[in-house]
């Protein structure tokens, strides 16, 4: 047993190791997967990735999002904060979106949880040493701290950790449990768990003590009265006072008079959005360094028929999912009777006073993309190829932005398209003919291939950028020859009998051999040229559209050669004593017999001929400007 | 007291060998902040990992050392001067950003007045790969403001340097 021991150790090692393996997602991830997955560990695979969007987590989002929240993906996704796997903002913000619009058991629930993770994490001594793990903790921290009236862990589950932190807290110098990060966290945490209660520094919240903190132009405290106050009177009192200290900060002159008015209209909409009938549109334009700038790259899923919408940003390798694109604080206009240019407006909670464009008066002139209440622009990723064709012709992938109905401004990202499988129409197995197949091809940019190729039983459409030609191929192609009739087994030879030799095993049979490879089906092609000269279109797709004969079978395996029979076996000598004492042998006995030979084995069969190609009938149809006509040409 | 099995003695040798050789391989390191050449601000000479913006509307000082980001800001306009607390970051050069606030609430500084504070949570790692990977590394202090009106971003930039204790 003792052994064992060590042994145990091991085993249970490894298995551990194992059991924390993560599951193999196919990546890049779409949210639209992540959300179709539903579990902890395809949404922490996915909000991984770079440029992933915390609006999957929103069950109220127009684009593709989760619809809800099992206990097993809640407990990834706080593994995935745990682990460092996804960004503590990144993180933050999803966890932020889904305890605002799951049920209010599941969002209790979800912060029961954060709770614990959150006590565990206060008293760990890599707080003190760890950057990546206090903005950890500061993700947590701050959905706490900012979370809406109303959300929050259940009391069963908060006060008791409350207690402790408060007591822990109290302890003297020498005592401390706490370093000194944790202290200021642990801090915090009991001001905002007091807020809650209505009590500040000891006392009851008062407007006088509002007033005091407007006048020192202290919004940091202010803030937290407005979010975290008990009675909703006095939220909006500590809002009045931080409209009044943005009011007396905006550069916008026009703010300053009209302040008292514009009060009511932020305490109510939290912006002030500008009306474009009365300040249209002069112009608008992107700040550049505040907005992604990425390459969409087509997948193409021929065979499905669809497409996927990916992303290639120029300091990374990898493809990824595409990036939200904030309108809020990256797209400017200038509108008429206003003093400085205005941008989106933000959130109800920044209270700012400046003029700003209203998000329900941006639309996005793009069917691909749509425009989420927050002001982002969210691509659809999943999609399916008739969606992406239009973009064929197109030399980038555009994002306009109109304001008020009226074309603004523009992003402009690259766009290719990846090498799709090659379509390749195969014969039945057996050596069957490939199919007849036509081929449409159109250049819908200089440098832009696009095929579609099918049968009589339906048409795909493959999009092959011209430097990628060389390596694509459409084609009709036989099926494979059928593999050869295995060989006849030898037969084993029979056992010897007693004393007798065993019998020799027979040779295998030959395999047959395999059958010829389907020839394959003509192909009919239809070229149809756009500005480049038909020549040179011919040129260029030569060896790319072609038909195939099929791979010969495989000759059949030889048979097996018999296995040698056993020898006989072996007879004892008997003997008996006679009447004069002397010992006679009746019977001298034999030994075992030898074992047969076995037979060899039998030759494979010889493998089938290749088919033959079939015949590509090439139309160039005029459209460019060489003209028309048709030629053909055998493969 | 019955003695341990061989195996597991050894196992236990074994485990707690790796432990400690790992804890003896973590170097701890000391930081020293170096003011670097871009940014707004500008070295204090004779001061380490102190850096000063000067000029008409503002003089700022922030003072980083391996414990702490230490920053005093002085209003020289005659009108109100706000910082926006809860935009203040710590890029540490490496893609990622820390928020830091004031050790206390904080409001505008009046005319003519000073703020002092410190931002937390502040955290450097002390040992092994990470700390060493500080070396070198430039870390700016992001502290959006509104002077006089307009917005404004004071930008303090500081070298990192460690050296194994």
């Amino acid at each position: 047993m003792r052994p064992l021991t060590a042994y145990a150790l091991v085993v249970l090692f490894v298995l551990g190791a194992a059991g924390c393996a993560r599951p193999e997602f196919p990546m890049p991830m779409t949210a639209n997967e992540a959300a179709r997955y539903a579990s902890g560990p395809a949404l922490v695979a996915y909000l991984g990735q770079p440029d992933a969007s915390p609006a999957v987590c929103d069950l109220q989002a127009k684009g593709d999002h989760l619809v809800g929240l099992s206990s097993e993906a809640r407990s990834g996704l706080l593994e995935g904060l745990r682990s460092g796997a996804v960004k503590p903002d990144l993180w933050r913000r999803c966890v932020s979106a889904l305890a605002k619009t799951l049920p209010p058991g599941d969002s209790a629930a979800l912060f029961d949880a954060m709770a614990v993770v959150y006590r565990r994490m206060l008293t760990d001594s890599r707080l003190d040493r760890d950057p990546a793990f206090v903005a950890r903790l500061t993700a947590l921290h701050r959905l706490y701290l900012d979370r809406k009236i109303g959300l929050g862990p259940d009391a069963k589950v908060a006060d008791p950790l409350f207690r402790e932190l408060r007591a822990a807290l109290a302890l003297p110098a020498g005592k401390k449990k706490l370093g000194a990060v944790a202290t200021q966290f642990g801090q915090e945490l009991l001001e905002a768990f007091d807020l809650d209660r209505g009590d500040w520094k000891g006392g009851p919240v008062d407007a006088a003590a509002m007033d005091a903190l407007a006048v020192a132009g202290n919004e940091l405290t202010l803030t937290r009265f407005s979010e975290r106050l008990p009675v909703e009177a006095l939220r909006t009192e500590a809002r009045r006072r931080i409209v009044r200290i943005h009011v007396a900060l905006s550069p916008f002159p026009e703010v300053q008079k009209a302040a008292a008015s514009l009060e009511e209209v932020l305490l109510k909409q939290g912006h002030n959005p500008v009306s474009l009938k009365e300040h249209p549109l002069v112009r608008a334009w992107f700040d550049e360094p505040q907005t992604p700038a990425r390459d969409v790259v087509v997948r193409q899923q021929v065979w499905q028929r669809t497409a996927t919408l990916l992303g290639r940003s120029g300091d990374r390798p990898d493809l990824s999912v595409l990036p939200e694109v904030p309108l809020r604080g990256t797209l400017k206009a200038e509108l008429a009777g206003v003093s400085r240019p205005v941008g989106v407006c933000g959130k109800g909670s920044d209270l700012d006073p400046s003029p700003c464009v209203a998000v329900t008066d941006l639309t996005v002139d793009n069917p691909l993309a749509h425009l989420e209440k927050n002001g982002a622009i969210h691509l659809a990723e999943n999609l399916r190829t008739d969606q992406v064709l239009p973009w064929a012709s197109e030399a980038r992938f555009t994002l306009p932005v109109q304001v008020g109905g009226a074309l603004a401004a523009t992003i402009s990202w690259g766009l290719r398209f990846e090498r799709p499988d090659i379509l390749s129409f195969i014969g039945n197995y057996g050596g069957g003919r490939g199919p007849a197949v036509a081929v449409r091809v159109l250049q819908p940019r200089p440098d832009r291939f696009r095929f579609d190729a099918g049968t009589q039983a339906g048409t795909y459409v493959a999009i092959v950028e011209g430097g990628e030609l060389a390596s694509y191929q459409v084609k009709s192609r036989g099926g494979e020859g059928s593999t050869g009739a295995a060989g006849s087994d030898g037969s084993d030879g029979s056992s010897g009998g007693e004393c007798g030799s065993g019998g020799n095993g027979t040779d295998g049979g030959p395999g047959g051999p395999g059958g010829p490879g389907g020839d394959g089906g003509d192909v009919d092609v239809e070229l149809v040229c756009g500005a480049t000269p038909c020549a040179d279109m011919t040129a260029r797709l030569r060896g790319v559209i072609r038909s195939e004969g099929g791979g010969g079978g495989a000759g059949g395996p030889g048979g097996r050669g018999g296995a040698g029979g056993a020898g006989g076996s072996g007879r004892s000598a008997t003997t008996h004593v006679d009447s004069n004492g002397n010992t006679v042998t009746d019977d001298p006995g034999c030994s075992g017999g030898p074992s047969g030979s076995s037979g060899s084995n039998g030759s494979s069969g010889s493998p089938g001929p290749d088919g033959h190609g079939g015949r590509v009938t090439v139309h160039v149809v005029a459209n460019g400007p060489t003209g028309g006509g048709a030629q053909s040409a055998a493969p | 007291m019955r003695p341990a099995s061989p195996p597991l003695l050894l196992t236990g040798v074994l485990v707690a060998s790796v432990m400690l050789g790992a804890v003896g391989c973590a170097t701890s390191y000391a930081y020293r902040f170096e003011p670097a050449s871009g940014g707004d601000s500008s070295a204090a000479p004779g001061h380490d990992g102190l850096v000063v913006l000067d000029d008409a509307a503002v003089l700022a000082e922030v003072q980083m050392s391996e414990d702490a980001v230490d920053l005093r800001l002085t209003n020289r306009t005659d009108d109100v001067l706000q910082v926006a607390w809860s935009k203040v970051v710590l890029e540490r050069g490496n893609g990622t950003r820390t928020a830091l606030h004031p050790e206390a609430d904080l409001g505008w500084a009046p005319a003519g007045a000073t703020l002092a504070t410190r931002l937390v949570p502040f955290v450097l790692p002390r040992s092994g790969s990470r700390a060493a990977g500080y070396e070198g590394r430039l870390l700016a202090l992001v502290v959006p403001v509104v002077v006089r009106h307009e917005p404004r971003v004071l930008r303090f930039e500081l070298i990192a340097h460690v050296r194994p204790l």
